[in-house]
């Protein structure tokens, strides 16, 4: 039976972070369900697409962009924040640097893209690899949810790739960020909210249906 | 009259009718072709009031109905893609192949077509795609009907418009239409320039008097005339135009030069109707700049005409070094008598796997010429110094590294990256007793890699680099020297600015100009000419896009540094211009192109594509008079800066490498006209690396 108007939103998301925090296990085990300890090194950027039936109404397709932490090959990245309108900041729970450096790819994120009402884009703080025991501030839940707020992160989860542990949840926190700030961005632009971005007409919406990859 | 209308998509989608349904109708036949596109353009105006969506703009001509329209698009996003992957759906019927069919600003009659249907919007085609990603069925659903609907969208009619105005300050076209509707274009990411240009060459415009930045309509252009090139500013008075150039001369004396030719050029290459008995002319004054201009690599200046490149010469593969050419070469002494056959062989066939004890003289750790009792010093000389230097970092104790933070920092990156390369390989699996023994060589040798070059260090994409040497070579030491060779070339892959990376992107383009323009301009269109996509394969020489035993081949041929210097540029054109439908016919926009290239890893023929780049430099041998200078020195057809000239009288012709018979024909016996020739004594340019002199 045809649904009613199904709405679609497709989003960029960045994943960023230390060399070796995680990033594609990240990635792979939200998408793929699956985990390999022995993933490549990312060199530029990978890709991975994600489908969420939000609800009854809303599919939403997540473009994630893996891109390469190592430091040296930052200066492309302005090319490849273009357009995100989410990312993830992800570091290793296991080597205090990669938290050091956290701070570094948030102002990073900022000063190479924002929402166009000028207000950077949501982020959310990912301590992965928590199945393993912590080094350094890791240890300490107070000190990262104040560093978060003081630093403007939509919020923070520890995860681990490995485990399956809140991936998806913070994935959810994600998108509902981004559906926000789409609402509060057509509102002031007297856009009516209930409008898509993507539309799709009843009859190919309910054959999508079954091939969801979710 | 002025069309303009604001589209609100509709549950119903095939219910309305109204004119923009005919339009989006439109839009999914042949009837429609794309003059221009441009990324990241918001849009302001009555309805929208801020700058908040970004859209993308283009410029449609529908034949039939002979109008022109600018339209704008709202997108988050312009990438097509689909559930599991972003496979693009091949088009059946497509009926035209537009390969050399140059793209006009000025004439949008030859303007390449787009058809529009085998792009397809992601929303649409769910039902289709399941692990059918290179499904050939004729996609009727999309041609007969459903045609896509933006949700958001502006169409303005071209010959409607009155007039625009541009701020080149803050990025703006803002186009005033005769019905009084404003519009305002902001480029979020560069100028409005190509815009601006492709209006001019559709539209008369006049400045309006008094008015800086305001440009009247004053109809249609009617075909290029010379004021279309707009070699100086637009519409200005000639005395202006004069010492505006004679300011901008002094100032910026390549630059104003360079600009005022390219528009020469532009006109020349994609005007089809310059009299037969102008081209001698055009040819000579390019021939005056190309020899006035000491040109910096970064600018390419255009020959008047393209250059034609005649069709590529068929190639063939030939058989992998054999034990019998390796010991027929080798004197008693073990003195290998003539590596430059050796190198004619590797770089046609390859080396058979047990022989591969040859890129040790390939990579230049033993001179062709040594007997075996001077590489058994070397070796054990080498050896010394090797571990000399393991030694080094070896006896840092932890405490020493806690005070070291840029050593420390060198070696956790050795540490993430060392367990995760090339782990499906048996080589680098553990053992049964769990030990992983070549892993740890691996680590050894990346360390020590460090100490031997501190501040080149360690970067990302070296243990890939690595991983192939140790494999084949087993032997610690050797392996390491091999990778210090090996490092020697590759190098300025990893410099700390990029400078190195960034260089052979550009040169890949700038083959790619030569080689097919159409699909050069066409990734200028689309903001792709930064060439990122090729970024991993040149930073480790295509080592993820090929399989473990392609890569030891195609990096042999490399390191023969046959038939030419930069090689591996054409490797990559070569790849690209296998792709170049896929790319142009899918009307791939950056980030697809990316992801297209990406998604080519391990799907290559290596045999087809060296077939290729072989084919494409002997088509550019053939033309090398013709070629620009930055060409003709990336692949050395003439000297390289700064060497002497008696070094390199020698031409192209007089080089180790031999051509695979007559290009007209395959080379039915590649190895055997090989074997043929032994004798070459001359050098090319500068890249008959061996290490004679050692």
């Amino acid at each position: 039976m045809p649904l009613p108007d199904k709405r679609e939103f497709l989003y960029k998301i960045l994943v960023i972070g230390e060399l070796g925090a995680g990033k594609t296990s990240i990635i792979k085990r939200y998408v793929h369900q699956f985990f390999s300890p022995h993933y490549r090194a990312t060199i530029g950027v990978d890709f991975a697409l994600k489908v969420i039936n939000w609800d009854q109404e809303t599919i939403i397709r997540l473009q994630l962009w893996d891109i390469a932490g190592q430091e040296r090959f930052g200066n492309m990245t302005r090319v490849y924040y273009k357009e995100a309108v989410g990312a993830f900041i992800v570091f290793d729970v296991t080597r205090a640097a990669t938290f050091d450096a956290v701070l570094k790819w948030k102002q990073d994120l900022d000063a190479k893209v924002t929402l166009p009402d000028g207000n950077s884009i949501p982020c959310v703080l990912l301590a992965n690899k928590c199945d393993q025991p912590k080094e350094g501030i890791a240890n300490n839940q107070n000190k990262i949810d104040e560093f978060v707020k003081e630093n403007n992160f939509s919020g923070w989860f520890e995860t681990s790739a490995k485990d399956n542990i809140n991936i998806d949840d913070a994935a959810k926190m994600l998108v509902q960020k981004i559906l926000e700030n789409d609402k509060v961005q057509a509102n002031g632009n007297s856009r009516p909210t209930s409008e898509p971005m993507f539309s799709l007409s009843k009859d190919q919406d309910t054959k999508s249906r079954k091939n969801c990859a979710c | 009259m002025a069309q303009r209308k604001i589209l609100n998509s509709e549950p119903e989608a095939c219910g309305g009718d109204n004119g923009a349904k005919s339009l989006q109708a439109q839009e999914d036949n042949q009837d429609r072709i794309q003059i221009f596109k441009h990324d990241a353009v918001s849009l302001k105006n009555s309805k929208y009031s801020s700058e908040d969506y970004t859209g993308i703009l283009k410029v449609i001509h529908y034949k039939e109905a002979d109008k022109i329209y600018i339209e704008w698009n709202i997108a988050k996003i312009s990438i097509s893609s689909h559930e599991d992957e972003w496979a693009m759906v091949e088009k059946q019927d497509k009926v035209e192949d537009p390969v050399r069919e140059s793209v006009s600003s000025s004439a949008a009659s030859s303007s390449r077509r787009h058809h529009r249907p085998h792009k397809i919007h992601h929303s649409r085609r769910h039902h289709r795609h399941k692990g059918s990603s290179s499904s050939s069925e004729p996609l009727n659903d999309l041609e007969k009907g459903n045609p896509q609907r933006p949700s958001q969208a502006l169409f303005i009619d071209l010959y409607g418009i009155k007039s625009y105005r541009v701020s080149k300050k803050k990025n703006t076209v803002e186009i005033i239409q005769r019905s009084g509707s404003k519009d305002l274009f902001l480029f979020q990411n560069g100028t409005p320039d190509t815009f601006i240009d492709m209006l001019r060459s559709l539209l008369k415009t006049k400045r309006a008097p008094g008015r800086k930045n305001l440009y009247n309509v004053l109809g249609r252009t009617t075909g290029p005339t010379f004021a279309d090139l707009n070699l100086f500013e637009n519409e200005e008075q000639p005395s202006t135009v004069l010492w505006k150039f004679i300011s901008n001369i002094q100032q910026r004396p390549l630059e104003t030069t360079l600009s005022s030719f390219a528009k020469f050029s532009d006109y020349m290459l994609y005007n089809k109707n310059i009299e037969p008995h102008r081209e001698t002319e055009v040819a000579k004054v390019a021939e005056i700049v190309n020899r006035t201009l000491e040109l910096d690599e970064d600018y390419t200046v255009v020959g008047g005409k393209p250059i034609s490149l005649r069709p590529r010469p068929p190639v063939q593969r030939g058989d992998p070094l054999s034990h019998d050419d390796w010991y027929e070469v080798q004197d008693s002494d073990g003195r290998v008598k003539d590596s430059d056959k050796i190198k004619k062989i590797i770089f046609r066939g390859g080396v058979k796997p047990s022989l591969r004890m040859v890129w040790k003289f390939l990579l230049g750790m033993y001179p062709w010429d040594s007997t075996r009792d001077e590489r058994e010093d070397i070796l054990k000389k080498k050896s010394q110094e090797y571990h000399r230097m393991k030694q080094q970092w070896q006896s840092i104790s932890q405490d020493q590294e806690d005070r070291w933070a840029d050593y420390s920092a060198r070696k956790s990156l050795i540490e993430k990256d060392v367990c995760r390369t090339d782990r499906e390989l048996p080589f680098f699996a553990e053992d049964s007793q769990g030990s992983d023994r070549n892993l740890q060589t691996l680590q050894d040798i990346l360390m020590t890699y460090v100490m031997y070059n501190f501040d080149l260090g360690y970067v990302q994409g070296m243990s890939d680099l690595l991983s192939p040497l140790l494999c084949t070579l087993q032997d610690e030491v050797e392996t390491f020297w091999c990778f210090v060779s090996f490092m020697e070339r590759t190098k300025h892959n990893f410099d700390m600015d990029q400078a190195g990376m960034k260089k052979q992107l550009g040169q890949v383009y700038q083959t790619l100009s030569i080689l097919t323009p159409d699909l050069s301009t066409y990734l200028g269109r689309v903001e792709a000419s930064n060439m990122f996509f090729c970024f991993r394969w040149l930073l480790v020489l295509f080592k993820r896009e090929f399989s473990h035993d392609d890569i030891m081949v195609l990096w042999e041929v490399l390191w023969t540094d046959l038939p030419c210097p930069n090689f591996h540029i054409l490797i990559c054109a070569a790849i690209l211009d296998q792709e170049k439908n896929n790319i142009m016919s899918n009307d791939l926009g950056f980030t697809e192109i990316l992801k297209h290239v990406n998604d080519l890893c391990r799907k290559l023929n290596l045999n087809s594509i060296l077939c290729n780049a072989e084919g494409i430099y002997l088509q550019l041998l053939e033309a090398k008079e013709t070629l620009p200078t930055p060409i003709k020195k990336m692949f050395g057809f003439v000297p390289p800066d700064n060497s002497d000239s008696s070094d390199c009288e020698s031409d192209i012709d007089n080089t180790k490498y031999d051509k695979p018979s007559a290009p007209s024909k395959p080379c039915a016996e590649p190895v055997n006209s090989i074997l043929e020739d032994g004798k070459k004594n001359l050098k090319s340019a500068d890249y008959s690396s061996d290490s004679e002199d050692d």
